[in-house]
């Protein structure tokens, strides 16, 4: 073997070939927290990718060209920062910072620059990898179809009231311990029951703590979505600079895949960690702090972003990218800096809010203030028969709850409309990793808008939906859920086969 | 603690670069007879500034400039071992008289020289380059 190997080394060496010639280069002057300072290398440009010839490191050490100044430049160490020290080289690479994106990244956790990290070996070449710059412009109007299809997140209230399409950007917002997280992770999970166009996943995890991730990739493990799933992680032990650049690799490897014609969904999480290490970055750049010291460019840093997020044309493959980027608030503060631009940016928010998840509604989703903005036109002809009425009633039941705390005798039409509102409040709750396909959330709203679960008790509205469900399953799964899947609508066959179900099943469930 | 100490160390009120380029400009418009008083002024310019320390980066910079001015250019040669006068020579016809030589012993070269011209223009013919070039 050790031949074998020196065999090797002697044919690299015999084939080297080395013509010295003029090069630019630069010297590094200053280095510290992750930022060099050089001089020299008048003809680099910005975001370059540049290599540092350190003594002590056995490589080059790649770093991020960022501020370009008169007489110096700044650059960002992507690598191990202690071992560049001042007066090393530094030699121009012609390329901007690029990540090699492949189906073979799938199942994978990788680092921001597309190096496996998950202990599972290097990631197999690909003959259809492809480099795909992280900084890269968004794709023009012209390239561009309106959002029309949707992406079923398996979430009941999401699906219904507030449908992302695919293409869509819908941010998921609330304060710390509210779920958002795990609305993302079920949304992923639902991915897996996609069977006519499957949608290729990313979750870009920033700052996270390593014991987080790890959870996260053990329970798409166990749920069969890892397989489809690509992780890239900057945990909060990694750089600013490896943080800043997290998101952008998301987005390339998400364009990858709908450069090809496929879907993909990308989630951000989140994205006030990536401002956080944005600002810690411009900061140590010297760059001039603005409102609560972020830099004059962070709306910039997250528009360029998002608007990676696209559904393209027939003429341009098709394929689509939503995205979705989380951001937490704090006491629920939504008017601060970092969330008030992201919900400009986006269209639409899923609020989230702690005082519902400790009553108990989880997910805990103020219908209200959450919106999206491509509405009905990313929804199933299904979902949208039956959950047009759903936000309206909601939004009458919580103006009634709110007076009748004043009231003290309420009128017939007042209670009943209160009822239906609880009923549907506790119908919309969701277990975690639990999402349900479409064809399911469409029956189950179904029998809740149409008033088949009006007479039964709130208490037991959860043990109705499973019963009903394990039902249909065993007894009318062709004629109801497989029909609805295969159309995507309710037809006036399907709703009677529906119906009949529904009052078969009431008959068995009432005389339990 | 080195660390601690590389971090404590104040920055530079003005480049060396800077430094050079006014002091040069300054000596130049002046009579013969100012000049000294010219450097004088500088040095307690320095010392209030505080950037005496850095005198060693600020002079360089003074000699580079003055070489830029000439005509010239700062020429580093750096070699692996200590050259002889003979090499040294021989080194030194390739350039003008305007340039300014620098010979610098750098054992990370592990053997061959490394020609630096106007600090940014680099002739390696080093075999630490030859070596990075065959494992990089």
């Amino acid at each position: 073997m050790s031949r074998e190997i020196i065999e090797k080394i002697k044919k690299e060496i015999e084939g080297f070939k080395d013509k010295p010639q003029w090069e630019e280069t630069g010297i590094i002057s200053e280095v510290g927290d992750g930022i060099a300072r050089a001089i020299g290398l008048y003809g680099a440009l910005s975001q370059e990718l540049i290599y540092i010839e350190s003594a002590g490191s056995s490589g080059d050490i790649p770093a991020l060209l960022f501020n370009l100044e008169e007489s110096s430049l700044s650059l960002v160490i992507l690598g191990e920062g202690d071992e560049v020290k001042v007066g090393d080289r530094i030699k121009k690479s012609g390329k901007v910072l690029s990540i090699n994106a492949s189906e073979k990244l799938l199942g994978r956790v990788v680092d921001p620059l597309g190096r496996a990290i998950d202990g599972k070996g290097i990631i197999a070449p690909d003959e259809k990898a492809k480099d795909m710059l992280l900084e890269k412009k968004a794709p023009s109007v012209m390239e561009r179809e309106s959002v029309g299809s949707p992406l079923h997140t398996g979430i009941k209230a999401i699906d219904a009231m507030i449908p992302i399409g695919r293409g869509q950007r819908e941010l998921i917002i609330g304060d710390r311990q509210t779920g958002k997280t795990a609305v993302a992770i079920d949304a992923i999970l639902n991915q897996k029951q996609e069977e006519d166009r499957p949608v290729f996943c990313i979750y870009v995890a920033v700052g996270q703590k390593n014991s987080k991730i790890a959870k996260i990739v053990k329970n798409l493990e166990e749920n069969g979505a890892l397989k489809y799933t690509v992780i890239v992680s900057a945990p909060a032990s990694s750089s600013a600079a490896m943080q800043y650049l997290a998101p952008f690799a998301g987005a390339a490897i998400g364009e990858y895949f709908m450069e090809q014609g496929s879907d993909a969904l990308v989630i951000y999480d989140d994205l006030s960690k990536h401002a956080d290490a944005y600002r810690q970055l411009s900061l140590l750049l010297r760059r001039p702090p603005g409102r609560e010291a972020y830099p004059g460019d962070i709306f910039y840093l997250h528009s360029r972003l998002l608007e990676r997020a696209a559904k393209l044309s027939k003429e341009k493959g098709g394929g689509s990218l939503t995205a979705l980027p989380i951001v937490e608030t704090k006491l629920g503060d939504v008017s601060a800096y970092v969330p008030t631009n992201v919900i400009s940016i986006t269209d639409g928010q899923i609020y989230l809010e702690s005082s519902l998840f400790y009553q108990g509604i989880r997910p805990a989703i103020n219908v209200g203030l959450s919106v999206s903005r491509v509405g009905s036109a990313a929804q199933t002809k299904a979902i949208k028969k039956v959950a047009s009425k759903l936000r309206l009633e909601l939004a009458q039941f919580r103006e009634l709850k709110a007076f009748v705390q004043f009231a003290s005798e309420l009128d017939e039409n007042t209670k009943k409309q209160i009822k239906r509102g609880e009923l549907f409040t506790e119908v919309l709750k969701q277990g975690e990793k639990k999402p349900l396909s479409f064809d399911k959330e469409a029956v189950i709203l179904y029998a809740a808008t149409g008033g088949f679960m009006d007479d039964i008790e709130i208490s037991k509205v959860g043990e109705f939906e499973n019963k009903f469900l394990d039902f249909l399953d065993a007894m009318h799964r062709k004629t109801v859920l497989d029909a609805i899947r295969k159309s995507g609508a309710i037809d006036e066959k399907t709703e009677a086969n529906l119906k009949s179900a529904l009052e078969e099943f009431k008959a068995i469930f009432s005389k339990k | 603690m080195n660390k601690l100490f590389r971090n404590s160390r104040k920055r530079m009120r003005y480049k060396p670069k800077e430094y050079a380029e006014s002091l040069m400009d300054s000596l130049a418009e002046a009579d013969a007879g100012n000049k000294e008083e010219i450097l004088k002024r500088f040095v307690k310019l320095l010392r209030k500034t505080g950037d005496v320390v850095y005198w060693r980066q600020i002079s360089e910079a003074i000699s580079d400039e003055e070489t830029k001015r000439k005509g010239g250019a700062p020429v580093s040669i750096e070699s692996a071992r200590e050259l002889d006068e003979s090499r040294k020579a021989v080194i030194s016809a390739f350039f003008s008289k305007e340039d300014r030589l620098k010979f610098k012993p750098n054992p990370d070269l592990v053997a061959g020289i490394r020609i630096t011209v106007g600090g940014s223009n680099v002739l390696d013919f080093s075999f630490e380059k030859k070596l990075r070039g065959l494992f990089s």
